[in-house]
């Protein structure tokens, strides 16, 4: 599939600024934003895969690569000025980076969850912190963040997970309408499952990872499909975007009949028990 | 004697607000209190006021927002005693637009309000898991579910509290421990007067809370309403009842939120222009 034209108009030329682009979705989308002509400032852990993005991207716009780990509130002000330098507007965040952990709550050490929440809610706020207040100057912009509807279902085995990214969703969406009179929007994007390296043995604890991947309740996207997604729910500058169907389905259960997810939270811990 | 086994509860922020008062209502012979916050003289009083009714409390000072020396402290403790219940109810606020909010009021709100709960459930949990039984009390907020503008770190950590208990409701119950998540709306509490603000004041603040026309409760009250439910089993409390309505309308009908959240931005920013 090749990104639209609708895509094209809203990001060609603009300034993207994305975390976690070196895997998964956020290297789908980096390179589905230089292939809309955007100059995409592309940040991630691993320098090894940023490389590689950077030799795969064609054009028409360019990448930007820069090593920054989320959690590092200082380089993360100092990757930011570097962006912005000169007074160039920065068009978009894109607050992507993220880990998993899967493992029930009493087998994860607390250093794990907060290393866990250090990257998903802090490195979303770091980012936001120091974003924000240029786009408010700027008097244009959009953050963009990563959730999950994890967060709004909950998911056994993932609690500090789910704690993270509903923070991220509450953070968007009580920043959002703050914004609106700057000029600058907020959303969240919450993305089915995506198959990535999200899911690894070292992000399990007390299961083997194939063993649990093959009781997941839905489908997995290509992390290009997600990107595509992704960037049409941006485009509809709506507060949150859900997508596909099987995650919509699953947030509307949420509201609606949230007994109905109790077998399906079951069946998350079922190789972790023994 | 040894046979009927004194009941261990433990209570942070024990020393004002809510924490305060759940730990009043929950004393009582046959019961040790184990109270922790951070300034010790208050303590020592609740503690002297609970010895006098028969029962018993240990006073424990402490800076929740100092992980690294909670950590220490929670390694040894639940090696020595199994806690029967846990009340996590020490919070700090902030109030102000985010475009005015600094990055160390982020750091303290995160410490206190979410990093904290996740530590100390994580500690707790593991010891009752391993005894097989246990109660877990988060206290949080009804903007975990609604959102708040103008407070927008505190409904951010709350809401992270939410998404942690959406989680643990299914992992402890098969494994004997019970965990409630308790939101009150508005309480007039020290929290207020402790709150950091950001292009705003107490006096604002609570100005456009009266304004709202949703009833401020007392501490004594609200400890009251969580503790009720708590009893009566519910996994979920929400209350008084304009907050039940709203926790109950924000994901269903998320319209509906979004313009009472545009109506307290815009009232905010008359009240501090």
């Amino acid at each position: 599939m090749k990104v639209s034209s609708k895509m094209r108009t809203a990001f060609g030329g603009k300034s993207v600024l994305l975390t976690g682009a070196g895997s998964g979705i956020g290297r789908a989308l980096a390179l589905r934003l230089v292939e809309c002509g955007a100059t995409v400032h592309a940040a991630d852990r691993n320098g090894e895969a940023l490389e590689k993005l950077s030799k795969e991207t064609g054009g028409p716009g360019k990448i930007e690569p820069r090593v920054l780990d989320v959690s590092d509130n200082t380089d993360f002000g100092r990757w930011v000025e570097e962006c912005s330098s000169g007074g160039v507007p920065i068009d978009f965040l894109i607050n992507n980076a993220g880990v998993t952990l899967l493992g029930e709550a009493h087998k994860v050490s607390f250093d794990r969850w907060k290393w866990l929440l250090d990257i998903n809610l802090m490195g979303v706020i770091y980012g936001t912190n120091h974003v924000y207040p240029l786009m408010v100057k700027q008097g244009s912009g959009h953050i963009v963040s990563t959730g999950s509807v994890a967060g709004v279902t909950g998911y056994a085995t993932a609690c500090a997970y789910t704690s993270a990214k509903n923070a991220v969703i509450g953070m968007s969406e009580s920043l959002a309408p703050e914004a609106e009179v700057h000029g600058v929007k907020v959303t969240v994007v919450c993305p089915g499952y995506v198959s990535s390296n999200l899911f690894n043995q070292d992000r399990v604890v007390g299961a083997n990872v194939d063993e649990v991947l093959k009781d997941l309740p839905a489908p997995m996207m290509t992390p290009d499909d997600a990107a595509l997604g992704y960037l049409k729910g941006i485009i509809s500058g709506k507060r949150r975007v859900v997508f596909p169907a099987n995650a919509k389905l699953l947030c509307f259960i949420a509201a609606w009949v949230p007994t109905l997810l109790r077998p399906i939270q079951n069946r998350l811990m079922r190789k972790f028990e023994h | 004697m040894s046979s009927v086994a004194r009941q261990e509860i433990l209570v942070t922020g024990a020393s004002s607000g809510i924490g305060l008062e759940l730990a009043r209502q929950l004393a009582g012979p046959g019961k040790r209190l184990w109270l922790v916050a951070r300034r010790q003289a208050k303590l020592e009083n609740l503690a002297q006021e609970i010895r006098e009714r028969g029962g018993e409390a240990e006073v424990i000072s402490l800076d929740l927002s100092d992980i690294e020396r909670c950590e220490e402290f929670l390694n040894g403790f639940t090696k020595e005693v199994s806690l029967d219940e846990i009340y996590l109810a020490a919070a700090v606020s902030i109030f102000g637009e985010v475009k005015d909010i600094q990055a160390e009021d982020w750091e303290r709100i995160y410490r206190t309000d979410l990093l904290s709960y996740a530590q100390w459930t994580q500690a707790v949990y593991q010891t009752m898991v391993n005894a097989g039984r246990g109660r877990i009390v988060l206290v949080s907020s009804l903007a975990g579910y609604a959102g708040y503008p103008t407070s927008v770190p505190y409904a951010t950590m709350k809401a992270g509290l939410l998404g942690l208990f959406r989680t643990l409701r299914y992992e402890a119950p098969p494994r004997g421990v019970s965990v409630h998540l308790v939101s009150p709306g508005y309480v007039r509490t020290e929290i207020y007067d402790s709150a950091i603000y950001r292009g705003s004041s107490c006096e604002a603040t609570l100005r456009q809370i009266e304004e709202s026309g949703f009833k401020m409760i007392n501490s004594d009250e609200a400890a009251t309403w969580i503790l009720n439910g708590v009893r009566a089993g519910k996994p979920e409390v929400v209350f008084p009842a304009y907050a039940k309505a709203l926790a109950w309308v924000a994901p269903r009908f998320p319209w509906l939120v979004r313009k009472i959240h545009a109506r307290m931005v815009e009232r905010f920013r008359e009240l501090t222009a």
